[in-house]
């Protein structure tokens, strides 16, 4: 390039923005990609240094496509800005897909044909093969295979199942990472939603008007009221005579309990339980991350990941539960014990859990709105055997009732299908007398809209 | 008690300032010098910028400078989830509107709306904790430069306004991300992090009345405050700010001690244990982290 070219700096500049514009656009690990606006932007703030020195320089050029790339972009704004500048071609020359609406949803579904399932059949989900004799193997839940999903729910939901299935498979890593990435960001999108329908339903009150307050809160009924009770002449009338309908949110503390046993890593449509739950519990946590919370992972033992009083992002925490996707029960037990040791490993033992939850809520001040999410599928015993450990869990919750504690259990589509059902039936009809309201988790999306429900109950 | 009511009326009258003027000079060195230049440069050319950092680093006091170069009144909202369009916008006087209706003379403005009609500059600080009601009634002053203030009408910003944003890293607790629309209205986005070694000693210096500090006891304070940001356990570091409060003190009271390490043992543990935060899988308490650091500088 000649300095000639950055003395009439926007001879060069006309090439530059729109290449790194380009580039920009077309790199994949770009999650939100450059708007017109941006480019616009680029001209703009060469200009005032233009004028300063009488020419560009490549530092003005390589700072313009930085400083006006988002945060998230910017180290890699840097590099194509530089190897635009330094004329190096693009790296990347395979075609890059648009990952925006219709073409996401053709990337996350091209591998919809496929099941996926996690052959860990010990313990209780040998017992459920041998009371089955026409279950020979972890291939029985191909019956389940492409039962109707689309159309049935929002898309919303039906991106989100494809995704994890997709992101379950995908072995490129920077692809992992980028659906990880999209997957995280629709969980939260639909965290927000609850999050904003949860502002609306606070507990309603009414309190004197104060200056510099939206006056669409006037609570117009109750201020006429109160004007006339006043006695007020109309010159008189003064703006605390006002009465603001108050939405003052009563606090929570919340417990999380996710069940990660065996029978959790059984697919339904490509998916297992684990995987449906972690996708109602991300926006669940995500909509509800400004109360307190606890969260709790169990099988044979018990995995708390954060007591109430702790102090920790939220973000992380997800980003842990979203990895989990993509486990089986042995990568599972890796991770949170460091070695592979079966045997003592993936049944289902919730007492310590539920025990634990209890523990931690009624220590929660009272005043406060106490919850507990209960996701599993129920599969607690053998059909007929309910023991007397089990007794205690269904004690340990109806405690928790009596103690005013609210529980509310997000249960597996898999343990309403016929093959769970003798395990679970009797564990959900209890939970159901106890009075414990319960939602499937099959679609996320309406999973929220009656944990929603519940909460604004209260 | 009337007489000292009066009296305390008359005080808050004299109080009253046109707009507060930085007291100490700021240092325009380093990362400042850039991020200054580059803030004038957008405002200059109509340009929505964002400045970026950690808590303590300068954002707001860059804003400050800008504001009072350029001659503008200064308008600012420090965003949490409580505040909401109103506050910015401004609202009816319901009293005033029950007798002469909706109407410029019953409207109270927010700072949003003062800085729009004088052309003076408005800070949103910590724009991603506003939730997204309040960051969707800032897309049209920050585009089109107007707010549709019904029933008035429209209300059209001066030549000179400008809007200027500070965020926390998106990791902070209680951020959130900022929407889309309004991510691409925000046309220039300046990190800024902590400073050079030689940056932060001036800027110690700077902020410190009456400085007398020997050169030994202020490159103590840095180290310090640097092996805070060093250490992996700490989420939150301590920033300039701390180090300016604990140069502050350490200067004014040194005498009291022994020795310069004495001083900067004795005040350290409180004024930096403040803003700093450990990371909650750690299992370690600020104070450990602090008095670790302190032991492995001075010892």
């Amino acid at each position: 390039m000649s300095n000639s070219s950055l003395e009439y700096p926007f001879n060069y500049a006309n090439y530059f923005i729109p290449e790194f514009i380009h580039r920009m656009r077309r790199n994949r690990e770009v999650v939100e990609k450059p708007s017109p606006r941006q480019s616009i932007n680029m001209g703009k703030i060469l200009l005032p240094s233009y004028m300063r020195n009488g020419c560009l320089t490549l530092s003005n050029l390589l700072l313009a496509a930085v400083i006006t790339s988002q945060v998230d972009n910017q180290k890699i704004a840097e590099k194509v800005a530089l190897d635009i500048l330094t004329n190096v071609n693009e790296y990347d020359e395979e075609p890059q897909e648009d990952l925006e609406g219709d073409q996401l949803l053709s990337l996350l579904s091209k591998k919809t044909q496929e099941v996926f399932v996690t052959p860990h059949a010990k313990g209780l989900e040998q017992n459920i093969v041998n009371d089955n004799p026409s279950i020979t193997g972890p291939d029985q839940f191909t019956k389940f295979k492409n039962k109707p999903d689309i159309g049935v729910g929002p898309g919303e939901d039906m991106i989100l199942k494809f995704g994890a299935k997709t992101f379950k498979e995908e072995r490129d890593e920077k692809m992992r990472k980028l659906l990880a990435h999209l997957l995280k960001e629709r969980l939260m999108k639909l965290g927000r939603e609850l999050e904003r329908k949860d502002d609306w339903s606070r507990i309603a009150s009414v309190r004197p008007f104060q200056t510099g307050e939206d006056t669409d809160s006037i609570d117009e009924d109750r201020s006429l009221e109160n004007i006339i009770d006043l006695g007020r002449k109309l010159e008189e009338i003064r703006p605390e005579d006002f009465m603001m309908l108050k939405r003052k949110k009563k606090n929570r503390s919340i417990v999380y309990i996710q069940d990660i046993s065996n029978t959790m890593f059984y697919d339904l449509e490509g998916i297992n339980s684990v995987n449906y739950s972690i996708l109602s519990l991300i926006p669940l946590m995500w909509g509800l991350r400004n109360d307190k919370w606890g969260l709790i992972l169990y099988e044979s033992n018990s995995h708390v990941i954060k007591d109430l009083s702790d102090e920790m992002d939220l973000e992380p925490v997800l980003e842990q539960l979203l990895d989990m996707i993509t486990m089986t029960t042995t990568q599972m037990e890796f991770r949170f014990r460091g070695t592979i040791d079966g045997s003592t490993w993936g049944g289902t033992v919730p007492n310590k859990s539920i025990q634990w939850a209890y523990d931690q809520l009624t220590e929660a001040s009272e005043r406060s709105d106490r919850i507990c999410f209960y996701f599993s599928d129920f599969v607690l015993t053998d059909p007929g055997k309910d023991n007397d450990e089990n007794k205690q869990n269904y004690e340990v919750i109806r405690r928790m009732l009596d103690d005013g504690i609210r529980v509310f259990a997000g249960i597996s589509p898999l343990a309403n299908k016929e093959i769970f059902r003798p395990y679970t039936a009797s564990a959900i009809d209890r939970l159901r007398k106890i009075g414990v309201p319960m939602a499937e988790t099959y679609f996320p999306s309406q999973f929220l809209e009656r944990a929603h429900s519940f909460l604004d109950e209260i | 008690m009337a007489e000292k009511e009066q009296g305390f009326r008359k005080m808050l009258e004299k109080s009253i300032v046109e707009n507060i003027r930085i007291e100490h000079p700021v240092v325009l060195k380093g990362q400042y010098e850039t991020a200054y230049s580059l803030l004038k440069d957008a405002l200059d050319t109509g340009i929505t910028p964002c400045l970026v950092g950690p808590p303590g680093v300068g954002k707001s006091l860059l804003a400050r400078k800008v504001a009072e170069d350029t001659a503008r009144s200064f308008h600012e909202v420090f965003f949490d989830e409580n505040v909401t369009p109103s506050r910015l916008i401004g609202s009816f006087d319901p009293a005033l509107v029950v007798r002469s209706g909706r109407n410029i003379s019953s409207f109270e403005p927010g700072p949003l709306i003062r800085a729009m009609v004088e052309g003076g500059l408005f800070v949103a600080h910590e724009l991603n904790r506003a939730t997204e009601f309040c960051q969707n009634s800032l897309i049209a002053p920050l585009e089109e430069r107007h707010y549709h203030l019904f029933p008035i009408g429209m209300v059209k910003a001066q030549e000179s306004f400008a809007f200027v944003a500070t965020q926390n890293p998106i990791e902070t607790s209680g951020t959130y991300r900022l929407s889309k629309v309004l991510v691409d209205r925000i046309g220039c986005w300046i990190r800024l992090t902590y400073p050079t070694k030689e940056t932060e000693l001036e800027i110690l210096k700077e902020n410190t009345p009456a400085f007398s500090l020997p050169v030994s006891a202020l490159d103590k304070i840095y180290e310090i405050v640097k092996a805070t940001r060093e250490n992996t356990v700490l989420e939150i570091p301590a920033s300039p700010r701390s180090g300016i409060y604990l140069t502050r003190l350490v200067n004014k009271y040194i005498k009291r001690f022994e020795s310069e390490d004495d001083a900067i043992r004795f005040f350290a543990p409180s004024v930096l244990a403040k803003e700093m935060k450990v990371r909650g899988e750690e299992g370690k308490t600020v104070a450990k982290v602090v008095e670790e650091i302190i032991k492995k500088v001075l010892d």
